[in-house]
């Protein structure tokens, strides 16, 4: 089972502000899991049990101390229980190599973070719609 | 040409067996004349037997045996015994006769017992006895003491210019001549008295020239190999010499016999002269003949061989001073030279400008040379000139003429002091350009120094008309007579420079040299600064890569806690609060832009390109449409997109870009026309650049200055007219540098709609 549960990787507090802040004005948020590394993010999902289930979703930022969203994102990749787990990568970056690089390690969407906080809302609430339709579909894992 | 019915030469004449004809007159074979002077006789004896085979007629008169009882007889038959042991002698030594000579013997001539001296040399072949009269006042005390005294006082002599006449001097007080004179060649082998000692009675001659032709090559030769030439008196007739029959040499050659016969052409030149008895001794420097101690007397005399043997060593003495004192003058003039060079030198390295250096100084190329009418310098497209020189474009063109004629010298300087008669267009500057001294700073020839030098109009007085007759006697033949007319002739001669001199031309080679090491330096420091700048830059998009990036955040979070605080809070707040907040959005937008444009010039400057044929028209839509919005959602802008343009080489993200910037840029300024219609066209022009089609944006509006044409694409920079329009001012840099790294061109006009912007990319090879 899927718990009603986003993570985000994100070393920035303010970025994690904005999108705590923009979740909650959904109609039914999903309960949000920080993480302020990539490490940690790493550890909770490859560690989940029948006790602590997956998130419905990951997001991770690429640029963090230790480890980068993209090292996470490959390794979850590479691990069968998280393998399905969808992963949006979402960086200031909007340089081609770096979106490249998440497609070719698997992520699910790479979007950049908006400049204006109503464009993060929009999108947050977007993100929350389209996924949960999405986990839907598929057949439950775990 | 005139008949010759000259008593003096026919007389001389006669006794010569050659005639001597302007069919073999610059080979007149002086060392075959087979006639001895009359003051002293000859036998050459055959080396293998030592027997006579040569013998002059006159021996009877100078030692008392008739020729016929000479010839074919061994040697010590003939000689005493006295001389033949001593000749045994110096044919057993290896420095042969140097030292014996002259031997002194006693000979019986009309019953009366003369002493006389004997000198021997040797060649491969003969041996050379000459006898003739010795003087019994010269003894080896007053020889020794003349000798001494003679070289002491060359020795003296301090300043350059008198050593001439000091030695010239000395020379007469030795010999008693009426006249010595110092004769120097020019490189041309024409003579100049430079000084002379002489009878207070004479007419000067000091400051005569003679040509060439009076001392011909053979002559000069002749002196290389024996230095004193003695001619005792021109009016005796010679004696001829007599050849065995069992003799194999022909003609014997008699460059080594001092009482050789002399040419009828020099013996008629003497007595034209009025001159009846001549002495001349060689003066050689570095083995080459320099002049010549001339000694004239005006009635018969003879030289004892001693005394000539002295003036040789003293033209020896005389030799080795005049190297010690020129070569003391070249480095007295070098070294003044080098201090102005060496200050040039620190000129330009205190300027750092190699231009500035050697024309702003208190020592400069004008004063690096005397007696100079201008000097200019064209360096790096730069050019100055100092005082009166030629034009540039009359410089540029002898530099064009010596361009051709290449660097032949390979030392990349050329001068002459007769320019007009190399590059007959100089004609017009031989007032102040008569002479020139160029040094080439560059293989090219293209950058170059120049020194000019008037003309010196030179007065040349001639000992008589320096020409030679042709005389055709009365049987016909023509023969080559020497000048009769020794009466002055002064010529005037135009167009010339004074002479620009060894250490004048080695100094301007080691200014080159200054000036070629400051330039490696130079060039070597520009690398050097290129390379850093290209870290620099290499660091500073790096560096605005990073920059850029960490902006992002604190603007996020500046945009997103002001929309917080505006939804959240909104209605505690009034309305100036509002337009504060709205304002805060306002910077916040522009500067987002600036971050976003940074980064794409950054982008720009790395990386690879992926070229590939792109169309213009399609991409150009595409911007079009995503702009429209933005730009012309109030205006009705008529926008015109020519079809069937040729397909653009380049990389793809990048041309976009550069449409994308220069599109928007015509929408940012466009300006409606006349007809109150805003237009906004894009196409290709007719004519190609440099094989490439130019493709062309243009809006109706203003045109842009012309002196802002070429910095609207640098960066941060906005025609401050418009300054209420939005923009960066990185967007026409960015276009730029998308356009240079296609290796491509872009260029503002004022044709078609009114501004119009052109590119092309010409991005094959990459």
């Amino acid at each position: 089972m899927y718990a009603n549960q986003i993570l985000l990787a994100e070393d920035d507090s303010t970025d994690a502000e904005f999108f705590q802040r923009a979740l909650q004005r959904l109609d039914s948020p999903p309960e949000l899991i920080w993480c302020k590394n990539g490490l940690d993010a790493l550890e909770g999902l490859l560690n989940a049990s029948a006790s602590s289930p997956l998130p419905r979703l990951a997001i991770l930022d690429i640029k963090m101390p230790g480890m980068s969203g993209l090292e996470v994102l490959e390794k979850l990749k590479a691990n069968e229980r998280t393998r399905n787990l969808p992963i949006i990568i979402m960086s200031s970056s909007d340089e081609p190599q770096d979106i490249a690089q998440a497609y070719d390690f698997g992520a699910n969407s790479y979007l950049v973070k908006p400049n204006r906080f109503q464009d993060l809302r929009e999108l947050v609430g977007s993100i929350n719609s389209f996924w949960i339709k999405t986990n839907r579909l598929r057949p439950m894992v775990g | 040409m005139h008949l010759s019915h000259d008593p003096v030469a026919e007389s001389i004449r006669k006794v010569y067996p050659y005639q001597v004809d302007l069919e073999n007159c610059d080979g007149e074979p002086l060392r075959h004349i087979q006639v001895v002077q009359a003051y002293a006789c000859l036998l050459a004896v055959d080396l293998e037997d030592l027997v006579v085979r040569h013998v002059s007629e006159n021996t009877l008169d100078i030692i008392g045996t008739p020729w016929k009882e000479i010839i074919d007889r061994p040697i010590q038959d003939v000689l005493n015994y006295e001389v033949t042991a001593q000749i045994s002698v110096g044919l057993s030594r290896d420095d042969g006769f140097e030292t014996l000579n002259p031997i002194q013997a006693f000979f019986t001539v009309n019953g009366e017992r003369l002493i006389k001296n004997v000198i021997v040399q040797r060649d491969e072949d003969c041996l050379y006895i000459e006898i003739e009269s010795a003087s019994e006042f010269i003894q080896a005390s007053r020889y020794q003491q003349l000798l001494s005294r003679a070289i002491s006082k060359i020795q003296r002599i301090k300043e350059y210019d008198n050593l001439f006449t000091e030695t010239a001097t000395v020379i007469r007080q030795v010999t008693g001549y009426d006249r010595v004179m110092v004769y120097k060649f020019d490189h041309q082998f024409n003579g100049e008295v430079i000084a002379e000692a002489r009878a207070e009675d004479l007419e000067p001659f000091e400051g005569l020239r003679y040509p060439h032709t009076d001392i011909p090559k053979q002559a000069r030769d002749l002196y290389l190999k024996n230095r004193v030439r003695l001619i005792t008196d021109g009016k005796i007739p010679p004696a001829r010499l007599h050849q065995s029959q069992q003799s194999d040499i022909n003609n014997l050659d008699l460059s080594m016999v001092l009482c050789r016969g002399v040419s009828p052409v020099h013996l008629e030149y003497l007595h034209y002269m009025g001159v009846n008895n001549s002495l001349s001794v060689a003066i050689v420097l570095d083995g080459k003949l320099w002049g010549l101690f001339a000694l004239h007397h005006y009635s018969p005399r003879f030289v004892d061989y001693s005394i000539r043997s002295m003036l040789a060593f003293i033209g020896q003495i005389f030799s080795g001073h005049l190297s010690l004192q020129s070569a003391n003058r070249y480095r007295q003039e070098t070294l003044t030279r080098n201090l102005a060079r060496l200050a040039i030198g620190e000129m330009i390295t205190k300027t750092r400008d190699l231009f500035d250096g050697l024309t702003k100084g208190s020592h400069n190329i004008m004063n690096m040379f005397p007696g100079i009418s201008g000097a200019a310098i064209y360096f790096e497209e730069r050019f100055e000139s100092f005082a009166s020189t030629p034009s540039l474009a009359d410089i540029q063109g002898l530099v064009g003429y010596i361009q051709k004629l290449g660097n032949p010298e390979s030392n990349l300087l050329f001068y002459s002091e007769n320019l007009s008669e190399q590059y007959p267009p100089f004609e017009d500057h031989c007032d102040d350009a008569a002479g020139g001294l160029i040094i080439f700073l560059n293989p090219e020839l293209t950058d170059w120094i120049a020194w000019f030098r008037p003309t010196v109009t030179q007065t040349v007085t001639w000992g008589g008309r320096p020409d030679k007759e042709v005389i055709t006697a009365e049987d016909g033949t023509r023969r080559l007579g020497p000048r009769r007319s020794f009466s002055k002739y002064v010529e005037t001669v135009d167009g010339c420079s004074a002479p620009w001199l060894k250490e004048e031309v080695d100094m301007a080679l080691s200014l080159r040299i200054t000036i070629q090491n400051s330039l490696m330096q130079r060039y070597t420091e520009v690398k050097q600064v290129n390379e850093q700048l290209k870290k620099a830059l290499q660091d500073l998009e790096t560096f605005s890569y990073t920059v850029s990036h960490d902006l992002r955040a604190p603007l996020r979070a500046i945009n997103g806690y002001t929309e917080i605080l505006a939804e959240d809070y909104g209605h505690q707040l009034d309305q100036d609060a509002h337009r504060i907040i709205a304002k805060i959005h306002g910077g916040v937008e522009q500067m987002n832009s600036f971050i976003t444009d940074i980064l794409e010039l950054s982008r720009v400057g790395s990386g690879g390109l992926e070229v590939e044929p792109l169309d213009v028209s399609t991409i150009a839509a595409e911007v079009i449409a995503e702009l429209r919005p933005v730009y012309a959602s109030t205006t009705d802008i008529g926008i015109e997109i020519k079809n069937k343009m040729p397909l653009v080489k380049g990389d793809k993200r990048m041309l976009r870009q550069l449409l994308l910037n220069l599109i928007s840029n015509a929408l940012k300024y466009i300006q409606p026309d006349e007809q109150d219609n805003y237009r906004l066209e894009i196409g290709v022009r007719k004519v190609k650049h440099k094989g490439q089609p130019v493709y062309y944006i243009s809006n109706t509006g203003p045109s842009i200055p012309e002196e802002y044409a070429r910095s609207i694409f640098e960066m941060f920079s906005r025609l401050s007219t418009q300054s209420d329009t939005e923009g960066t001012g990185v967007g026409l840099a960015i276009v730029e540098r998308i356009v240079n790294r296609h290796d491509g061109e872009v260029w503002v006009t004022d044709d078609k709609l009114g501004v119009t912007f052109n590119f092309y990319l010409d991005a094959q090879k990459n």
